[in-house]
């Protein structure tokens, strides 16, 4: 859209999340405010990868945490299982939400640096789990197991004595610990290296077979998106700019945004023609004056009057594949723009 | 960029004979870097890459002889045009830095003085090296700035670091390191903090400087998808050591040591379908204190025979400019056989790269050092 709409949204029977027109703004001086997240709807049915990506600052942190209502949206809904969890507060919300974990991008420093591992993950049951100590701690070693940790090892351990990747696994284990419905991984694995990322993407989709998990991924590198992802949304400035499956969003771009994207990330090819003389100038527009209609426009190669006119709607290009601008490029699909 | 550049081995600007860097820690001594040689020609390209802690910062602070301390030890010998960079007194080193080799870093907001205009900071190694006066040094830095694409240099150089973007800053730094326009430069990771588009924007920015400037570089990274393309020639470092050497492409087309081929295939790539399993390398990197007989990758590697823990594998010319330190070769009919006879034995770490699953070993208690 860089715009607003909600043609990518599906039956209300099938999904797990539905978040509709969420809007989340910050203030920042008397009359001044962010625009974090500007209308964005998405949903997710139950077994789903949902892979969100943009650039830092196009608010796809802020959308996911705002799902889980830290903080709540300035305006939307969010419907969770039947109940709009805008709507819900104190204890009914703090129950809900045990269904819905969150994994962050430094495993080190959200791990407590000063517990040891067997507390930090005991540390949900002992709010909401068994009462019983040796079923905690039963449920800790399952959890530490199903992670490739070795329990008996590592109870006593601090997080210092662990590698970045251990860390991060030693996190999903406290987020499955409470048997959530959903997880949102914020950035999971781009404080990694890419062997241990490669760890941490497979366990996290033998995870979501195992637990029957639904997860909502935030991250910036595309190939990683996709790897996980059975579809993608794209995110540009606090609105959404192309919805769709994930192989069909990479073979075809249809938002010349997705398209910058997919042609930016660095690809594992010597024979990948680099012209370096390519070299744009400025940078992303501020979120507390973003511009008018569509927000992608003062970077687009194809803007027009129209699209500072007229914000984009979201429409359907393919089977399952929404994009929101005046000009998309699908009237040329070229697979190839992928490696370009 | 391009390997026709390339002039021939006897004018070497940078040569690296033997390299090695330790450090005395509490629980031993930490061998961070351990008889590197290469040699890098003028406006020549090098990536270095590898994981966490394998050793390719520590290389480049070496060579710049940035690490300073009691406990830091060195040897070898590291050539700059004709001068023997280890055996110069510091105040000399200090002439060389920023005008003959200069270093762009990860992170521009630490890199960059916090509370100093960014005018200033470009400013200032003009005026200490060329020794041009106040007015003329303004002049020059708002034409570094435009050099690098930053738009309204004029007025840029009265803004301070926390005002500009990750991208804008790193840009900043790169005027800095070009200020005095080095003939040698040393960007580490320096595209690790910023987002896809502005990593292009800035990794096509310094290929675009380097080719203006026939100024040579050396590209420190953990991302083969970095250095693809973009440089002429790759090293690829594993616990202090390089394993592989050879001209991009090669490395590419014809993967020698089983490392690189590992970190190549663990790379999710866009072209794959979506829910492709991907070849993790089993454990992590070792933690250079221990001296280990044989490989030091043969604790991970999926094809380590008997002899790879017994005996270390030297760095050996196996085609024309093509080195490879490894006793079973990947694409050799052995390379076949050790992995047959790994996968029949069910050894861990040929599994991890077959079935993707995740193999640890204990934890250790000592830090892995490195970025």
């Amino acid at each position: 859209m860089a715009g607003s709409g909600k043609a990518h949204l599906r039956g209300r029977e099938d999904v797990l999340i539905r978040a509709e027109d969420l809007v989340v703004e910050f203030p920042v001086s008397k009359d001044r405010v962010v625009n974090a997240v500007s209308g964005i709807s998405l949903d997710v049915k139950r077994g789903e990868t949902l892979g969100l990506v943009g650039e830092s600052g196009c608010g796809k942190s802020t959308t996911a945490k705002s799902l889980i209502q830290l903080p709540p949206p300035t305006s939307g809904t969010v419907n969770f299982a039947g109940n709009d969890l805008t709507e819900l507060a104190g204890e009914d919300l703090r129950r809900t939400r045990t269904d819905l974990q969150m994994i962050f991008q430094d495993p080190i420093s959200s791990l407590n640096p000063r517990r040891k591992i067997g507390d930090v993950v005991a540390e949900p049951l002992r709010v909401w789990g068994p009462r019983e100590s040796t079923e905690q701690k039963e449920l800790v070693n399952a959890m530490l197991e199903a992670v490739g940790i070795d329990p008996q090892i590592a109870r006593d351990k601090r997080p210092h004595e662990f590698s970045g990747g251990q860390c991060q696994r030693i996190s999903i284990a406290r987020a499955l610990v409470l048997n959530p419905q959903v997880i949102i991984c914020d950035e999971p694995v781009s404080a990694l290296d890419v062997s241990v990322q490669a760890q941490i993407l497979n366990m996290l989709e033998d995870l979501k077979a195992d637990y029957g998990l639904t997860l909502v991924f935030i991250a910036h590198d595309l190939a990683v998106v996709k790897n996980v992802s059975d579809r993608v949304a794209v995110m540009y400035l606090g609105k959404m700019c192309e919805v769709s499956e994930s192989n069909s969003l990479y073979a075809t771009p249809a938002h010349p945004y997705t398209r910058l994207l997919l042609s930016s990330s660095p690809v594992p090819d010597p024979e990948a023609n680099i012209d370096v003389t390519m070299v744009e100038e400025g940078d992303i527009p501020s979120p507390i004056d973003p511009p008018s209609g569509c927000r992608f426009r003062t970077r687009c190669e194809y803007a027009t009057e129209r699209c500072a006119q007229e914000e984009p709607v979201m429409r359907p290009v393919y089977e399952d594949h929404f994009v929101a601008c005046h000009h998309p490029l699908v009237s040329v699909p070229e697979p190839a723009e992928v490696s370009a | 960029m391009t390997e026709s550049a390339t002039p021939s081995r006897s004018e070497a600007l940078l040569e690296v004979e033997d390299l090695s860097t330790h450090f005395s820690i509490g629980a031993g001594r930490l061998r961070a870097v351990d008889g590197v040689s290469f040699s890098l020609q003028p406006g020549q390209t090098m990536g270095i890459v590898g994981e966490s802690g394998s050793g390719k910062t520590v290389l480049s602070r070496t060579i710049m002889r940035l690490n300073l301390g009691n406990n830091v030890h060195t040897s070898g010998r590291v050539r700059f045009l004709d001068k023997d960079l280890l055996e110069l007194p510091m105040k000399a080193m200090t002439d060389i830095w920023g005008q003959e080799i200069a270093m762009v870093f990860q992170d521009p907001m630490t890199s960059l003085n916090p509370v100093v205009k960014v005018g200033r900071q470009v400013s200032e190694h003009v005026r200490k090296h060329l020794g041009v006066s106040k007015t003329e040094a303004k002049k020059l830095a708002v034409e570094l700035l435009r050099s690098v694409r930053i738009p309204e240099a004029e007025t840029a150089i009265d803004r301070y670091p926390h005002e500009l973007s990750g991208g804008m800053r790193q840009r900043v730094s790169i005027a800095i390191a070009l200020a005095c326009s080095p003939k040698l430069l040393f960007a580490d990771e320096p595209t690790t903090a910023l987002d896809v588009t502005v990593q292009h924007q800035i990794l096509n920015l310094l290929g675009m400087q380097q080719q203006e400037r026939s100024m040579a570089m050396v590209l420190v990274t953990h991302d083969l998808g970095v250095v693809a393309g973009r440089t002429d020639e790759i090293l690829v470092m594993y616990a202090g050591k390089i394993v592989e050497k050879a001209k991009t492409a090669e490395i590419f087309q014809t993967t020698e040591h089983p490392y690189t081929e590992a970190l190549l295939r663990s790379i999710p790539k866009t072209d794959q379908p979506s829910h492709t399993r991907l070849a993790a390398i089993a454990g992590r990197p070792p933690t250079l204190i221990e001296i280990s007989k044989g490989c030091s990758f043969s604790p991970r590697c999926p094809y380590a025979q008997e002899r790879c823990f017994e005996e270390e594998p030297v760095l050996e010319e196996t085609t024309p400019g093509h080195y490879t330190a490894c006793w079973y070769r990947v694409g050799t009919p052995e390379n076949q056989e050790a992995w047959d006879k790994n996968l029949a034995a069910g050894r861990l770490s040929t599994l991890a790269i077959d079935q993707g699953h995740i193999v640890d070993e204990v934890p250790v208690n000592v830090g892995s050092g490195g970025n």
